[in-house]
C-alpha cells in the first residue's frame, strides 16, 4: 500500500507540476556542471517554452517533453538528442504536457490546444493521435474523436490548461469499481480538462469541467452543462492551469477529488459581476458531482493538494497574492461550501506571476510564488496561519516595478529539490541563466541555460527529473528551456562546492575561472574568469562583468541562423553547418579582437557587450559597475539622507564595496540589523499582524516572532505601544498567544489547536458529532 | 543598429489602403487595418485603443480588416514582444460561406470562423487569450507589434501595442 501510495504521490506531483521557458550568454558555473547543455532546438514556431516534463517515474528511458508556440518537443533525458518533434497545426499549445503511462504500459501525452481540442498523443510515435473538440455546441451534442463540433455556441471556446488524469493503476478501489461497471473501459483512466470560454457576443461565459476515458477520449462526465436550471446556476469561469486530482485510499474522506480553480469576474460592468460566482471546486472525479465550491478570488494557479505536518490541505494562489488553504472536505456546517483555514490576503505586494507546487521542510509547508517584480516569496503554513517567510531577488535588492527588459529578476515557477541534503530551489532568470538558491532563498550559483546574446534570454520555468542511469537523488539533472528554443539538462546540486578561495579581501580568478570569497552565501561566488573581472574587496560583489561600449564587428553574426560561412561573415568554419547558427563568425583580423570568438560576444544592454576575458575594451574603463547594476532603494535616514544601493547593518561604516557613500543611510527594511530574515516590511506597512516592532521607525521585526523582547507590537499595519511579550489575541492569527497556542481572534482567544474539538488543527475547524480533538485530528 | 531600426519603423508598416473605401458599420470610411479591444462589445463600439493593461485583461479581442479576403481565408496573427521576438502566433480559418464549418491548415483539419460583412469589407475576430497564458506567465511590458498576414494574398497589416502589467 505504501509502495504504491507513493509512487501515486510522486505520480501527483509529477502531473502537477507547472509551467515554463528560456536563456543567455555564459557559463557561470563551470562546464563540468552541465549533464548536457546548450542545445538549440530548431523550434520553427514561435513563443515561450513550456516548463519541460520529465516521465522518468514511470519511463525507464526517460523523456522530457515541453511545448513551443505549436510544437511538442521530446528530449532524451540522458543523450539530450531529440526523440521526436510534432506540431499541432494552426493553433498553439499554452501549457505544458501531461504524459502518463495508460493501463496497458503504453506511455501517452495529453495536452490541449488552444482551438478547444484535448490530444493523446502516443510518446513512441506522435503520429499516432487522437483529439476530441472541447467545445459546446448548440444542440447539445458531444462529438467523437477527430471530428469538429458543426454548430459551437462560441466558436473560440478555448482550452489553455494541462489536462489532469487520473491513472486507473495508481486509484483506490472505489474507482476502479466504477471503471469497471462500464462496458468498454474496464481498466479505464479518465482525463480532466477546464474550458477557458471567452465571451463571445451573448454568451453568458459558461465553462464546463469534462472527463474523457483516457482510451478512446469518450465523455465520462460533463459538470455545468445543465445551467437552464435556474435554480442552481453555476457561473463557472474559465481556467488558467485547470485541476489537479486527490487520489486518496478506500478510507480517504478526500478520495477521488478534481479541485479546480478558475477566475472570477472582475469588470463591475459584467452583468456576471454580482452573481455569487464561485472559484474553487472540488469534484468527485467518478461523476463529475460537486463536493464543494468556494469564491476563493481569481486564482491563477492548479490548486495544489499537499499531505503536511497538518494533514491535507488544498493551497490556491490569487492574481492578487492572496493565498489562502482549505480543508479538502467540506465545511461540515454547510456541505457544499469550502472550508478556508487561513488566508494572507494582499500580503504579496505585487501580483503573483507563478506558482510551483508547496513542498514540506522544517515542520512546515511553504509555498513559494514569484511576483511581476521578478522576485521570488517563501510562504510558510504554520498550522493556522499562512506566514511571510524570505524574499529574494537575483540583484540582492526586491523589486518593487514590473521587471522589463531592462532589469534582471526571476521568472517562472521554481522547481524544488527533493531528497537532496540539503534541498535546493531553482529558479528562471530574465538573463537567461538558472539561479540556485537554498531553502531560506539565500543565493548559490548559477549557471547559463544558453549561448545566444541576440535572442531572448529569459529563462522562465525549470523541471527537476533524475536521470535513468542510476537511481540515486545525486544524479538528479535540471532541466531547463529558453523561449529562444535553448536547452540545456545540468548536474545537480550545482555550484555547491566552494570555489576556490581568493582570500577574504584579495580576489583571485584562478584557472577553474571561478573568483569570489568562496563563502557559503556569497551570491556571486561562482562567477567566471571569461566572463569577469574581480573586485579588490570580496565582500559583497566579488565579480564584475568586462564591457564594451561598441559591439565588435564579429558579434553581428555570433549565433545567427546560416547555411555558409559566408552569412557569418566568411571564415572557413565559421557556420556550424549542423547546429545551424555562426559559433565562430570572426575573420582573423578581427579575431584579434574577439579572442575566442566562439564564445565571444554577448550584449548585455543596448550599446555595452561583454568580451573575453584580457579583453582591453575600446573605451578604456573595461569595467563598470557590477552586473546588473544595482536599483536604489528607499532607506531610513539613520545615518544620512538620501538612497543607497544596498542594505548594511547600522554597525557597518566602512564603505568596503564602493557602491555606497559613507554618508548613505541604514536600509533597515531588509538585513542583518533585523536577523536577515528580509521581507518584513510589505508595502511600507509592518506585517503580519501581531508581529513585534520598533515604535520609532514603524518597522517589523523578522517575520517569526524573532523580533526582540520588550519592543512594540503590530496592529492592522502600523506600529502600536502595546508589549509585543504580552499583547492581546485580537485578530486570527495574531501573534500574541503562548507558547503552544493559536490567535483564533477576540472571542474565541488563545486556543490549543492540539486539543480543541472547535478548533481542530485550525481555528473554526470543528470535529464532528462523535469524535474529539487530539494531536490536532478529529478521531 | 539594424535590429533598433527594425523596431522603430514597424508601427510605421500599417497598411492603410482607402482606396475603394466604402463607410463601416460606425459610419466612416471602411480601412484595411488591425483593430483591439478589451471585449466583443467593445469591438463595435470604438476604435483605436492601443494600450492594454494585460493583467487586468482576460482577452485582447483583435479585428482584422480587409477589403476582398478569399472564400475561405488563411489569417495568421504575430505578437512580437517589445524586443522584436516573435512571442505568439495563431494561424486561423475564416470564411464568408455560412455553410463552411472545415478546412485545412497546410493539410491538417482546423475549425472554420465565420468571418462578418461590413459595408465595405470583411472583418475577422479572434479573442487573443490573455488571462492564464504566456502573455501573464511571461510579463513583457512595452512596446509590441501586432501582425496580420492572409496566406496566398499580399494582405499584410501591422499595428502597435502598448503593454503594460499593472499600471498605464
Amino acid at each position: 500500500m505504501a509502495r504504491w501510495l507513493g509512487r501515486a504521490i510522486c505520480l501527483l506531483a509529477l502531473l502537477l507540476a507547472v509551467p515554463a521557458s528560456m536563456g543567455q550568454s555564459a557559463f557561470v558555473c563551470p562546464t563540468s556542471f552541465y549533464s548536457w547543455a546548450a542545445l538549440r532546438v530548431n523550434t520553427a514556431t514561435t513563443g515561450p517554452a513550456s516548463t519541460p516534463i520529465s516521465d522518468y517515474p514511470f519511463n525507464p528511458v526517460g523523456r522530457n517533453y515541453f511545448a513551443v508556440g505549436s510544437k511538442l518537443f521530446a528530449y532524451s533525458n540522458s543523450s539530450g538528442s531529440q526523440a521526436w518533434n510534432f506540431t499541432v497545426t494552426g493553433t498553439t499549445i499554452q501549457n505544458f504536457p501531461s504524459p502518463v503511462p495508460l493501463t496497458s504500459g503504453i506511455e501517452y501525452i495529453f495536452l490541449t490546444t488552444e482551438d478547444g481540442r484535448l490530444w493523446k498523443i502516443d510518446a513512441a510515435s506522435p503520429t499516432t493521435n487522437i483529439w476530441v473538440d472541447t467545445r459546446r455546441s448548440l444542440s447539445g451534442m458531444f462529438m467523437p474523436p477527430n471530428t469538429f463540433v458543426p454548430d459551437p455556441v462560441c466558436a473560440t471556446d478555448k482550452q489553455i490548461a494541462t489536462p489532469a488524469v487520473q491513472l486507473y493503476t495508481y486509484s483506490n478501489t472505489p474507482f476502479k469499481n466504477a471503471m469497471d461497471s462500464v462496458p468498454g473501459h474496464v481498466g479505464d483512466s479518465l482525463v480532466f480538462v477546464v474550458s477557458r470560454n471567452t465571451g463571445c457576443v451573448n454568451d453568458t461565459k459558461r465553462n464546463e469541467i469534462r472527463a474523457y476515458y483516457a482510451s478512446d477520449l469518450s465523455l465520462k462526465w460533463v459538470f455545468n452543462f445543465n445551467t437552464s436550471n435556474s435554480s442552481s446556476p453555476r457561473e463557472v469561469d474559465g481556467a488558467a492551469e485547470g485541476c489537479a486530482i486527490w487520489y486518496g485510499s478506500d478510507a480517504d474522506p478526500a478520495q477521488n477529488t478534481l479541485y479546480c480553480g478558475t477566475k472570477l469576474v472582475e469588470d463591475p460592468a459584467d452583468p456576471q459581476f454580482s452573481q455569487a460566482q464561485q472559484s474553487l471546486w472540488a469534484l468527485d472525479t467518478r461523476t463529475g458531482a460537486l463536493k464543494w465550491s468556494y469564491r476563493a478570488g481569481s486564482i491563477l494557479n492548479r490548486p495544489m493538494p499537499k499531505a503536511g505536518p497538518n494533514g491535507l490541505r488544498i493551497y490556491v494562489v490569487n492574481f492578487k497574492g492572496g493565498i489562502q488553504a482549505f480543508s479538502p472536505v467540506a465545511n461540515p456546517v454547510n456541505p457544499l461550501q469550502g472550508l478556508p483555514l487561513w488566508s494572507t490576503p494582499l500580503q504579496v505586494p505585487m501580483n503573483v506571476q507563478a506558482v510551483p507546487s508547496p513542498f514540506v521542510s522544517g515542520g512546515k509547508t511553504h509555498i513559494l510564488v514569484v511576483d511581476y517584480g521578478g522576485n521570488i516569496r517563501d510562504y510558510r503554513d504554520d498550522g493556522a496561519n499562512g506566514w511571510i517567510g524570505p524574499a529574494q531577488n537575483p540583484t540582492g535588492i526586491l523589486s518593487t516595478a514590473v521587471c522589463d527588459a531592462t532589469k534582471l529578476c526571476y521568472r517562472g515557477p521554481p522547481a524544488i529539490g527533493s531528497g537532496l541534503n540539503p534541498n535546493k530551489i531553482w529558479v528562471g532568470r530574465s538573463d537567461g541563466r538558472v539561479q540556485q538558491l537554498t531553502e531560506t532563498l539565500a543565493r548559490e550559483g548559477v549557471i547559463a541555460v544558453m549561448t545566444s546574446p541576440t535572442l531572448n534570454n529569459d529563462v522562465a520555468g525549470v523541471s527537476v527529473g533524475v536521470d535513468n542511469a542510476v537511481t540515486s537523488v545525486s544524479t538528479d539533472r535540471l532541466m531547463a528551456v529558453t523561449d529562444s528554443g535553448w536547452v540545456s539538462r545540468v548536474n545537480l546540486p550545482m555550484c555547491t562546492n566552494s570555489p576556490s578561495p581568493g582570500g577574504a579581501t584579495a580576489c583571485g580568478c584562478g584557472t577553474s575561472g571561478v573568483c569570489g570569497t568562496g563563502i557559503a552565501g556569497d551570491p556571486f561566488r561562482c562567477c567566471n574568469a571569461a566572463q569577469d573581472s574581480c573586485n579588490a574587496a570580496s565582500a559583497n560583489n566579488p565579480c564584475r562583468p568586462w564591457r564594451c561600449s561598441i559591439e565588435p564587428d564579429c558579434c553581428v553574426f555570433l549565433f545567427s541562423p546560416c547555411a555558409t560561412d559566408a552569412e557569418c561573415g566568411g571564415r572557413p568554419g565559421s557556420c556550424d553547418i549542423v547546429q545551424g547558427f555562426c559559433t565562430a563568425p570572426c575573420p582573423p583580423s578581427v579575431n584579434s579582437q574577439c579572442g575566442a570568438a566562439s564564445h565571444a560576444c554577448a550584449p548585455i544592454s543596448a550599446g555595452t557587450f561583454q568580451v573575453p576575458d584580457g579583453t582591453v575594451c575600446d573605451d578604456g574603463k573595461a569595467c563598470t559597475a557590477a552586473s546588473p547594476v544595482p536599483t536604489l532603494v528607499n532607506c531610513v535616514p539613520a545615518i544620512g539622507g538620501g538612497n543607497c544601493t544596498r542594505d548594511r547593518a547600522s554597525t557597518d561604516l566602512v564603505d568596503d564595496v564602493g557602491d555606497c557613500p559613507l554618508s548613505a543611510p541604514v536600509c533597515s527594511g531588509s538585513g542583518s540589523a533585523l536577523g536577515g530574515q528580509g521581507g518584513a516590511i510589505v508595502g511600507g506597512l509592518c506585517s503580519p499582524q501581531g508581529t513585534a516592532c520598533n515604535l520609532a521607525t514603524g518597522k517589523a521585526f523578522g517575520n517569526f516572532g524573532s523580533g526582540t523582547n520588550n519592543n512594540d507590537v503590530c496592529r492592522a499595519g502600523t506600529c502600536t505601544s502595546e508589549t509585543y511579550a504580552a499583547c492581546t489575541c485580537v485578530n486570527p492569527g495574531d501573534r500574541c498567544c503562548a507558547a503552544g497556542l493559536a490567535c483564533c481572534g477576540g472571542s474565541t482567544g488563545c486556543i490549543d489547536l492540539s486539543t480543541s474539538s472547535l478548533n481542530c488543527g485550525a481555528c473554526g475547524l470543528a470535529c464532528p458529532v462523535g469524535t474529539s480533538c487530539s494531536g490536532g485530528r478529529c478521531l | 543598429m539594424n535590429r533598433l531600426a527594425t523596431l522603430l519603423f514597424l508601427p510605421l508598416l500599417l497598411v492603410v489602403d482607402a482606396v475603394g473605401a466604402a463607410p463601416d458599420s460606425r459610419g466612416g470610411p471602411f480601412q484595411e487595418g488591425i483593430e483591439f479591444a478589451a471585449s466583443a462589445a467593445a469591438l463595435e463600439e470604438a476604435a483605436g485603443r492601443t494600450r492594454f493593461d494585460f493583467l487586468a485583461l482576460g482577452d485582447l479581442w483583435v479585428r482584422v480588416k480587409v477589403q476582398n479576403p478569399p472564400r475561405l481565408a488563411a489569417l495568421t496573427l504575430t505578437f512580437s514582444s517589445p524586443s522584436g521576438t516573435p512571442f505568439y502566433e495563431a494561424t486561423l480559418l475564416y470564411t464568408s460561406d455560412p455553410a463552411l464549418r472545415n478546412g485545412r491548415v497546410n493539410g491538417v483539419p482546423a475549425t472554420v470562423l465565420q468571418g462578418k460583412h461590413v459595408p465595405g469589407g470583411w472583418v475577422f475576430d479572434y479573442p487573443v487569450p490573455v488571462s492564464g497564458t504566456v502573455f501573464q506567465r511571461y510579463p513583457k511590458p512595452g512596446s509590441w507589434v501586432v501582425q496580420a498576414r492572409i496566406e496566398s494574398t499580399e494582405t499584410s497589416l501591422s499595428a502597435p501595442l502598448e503593454v503594460s502589467y499593472g499600471s498605464p
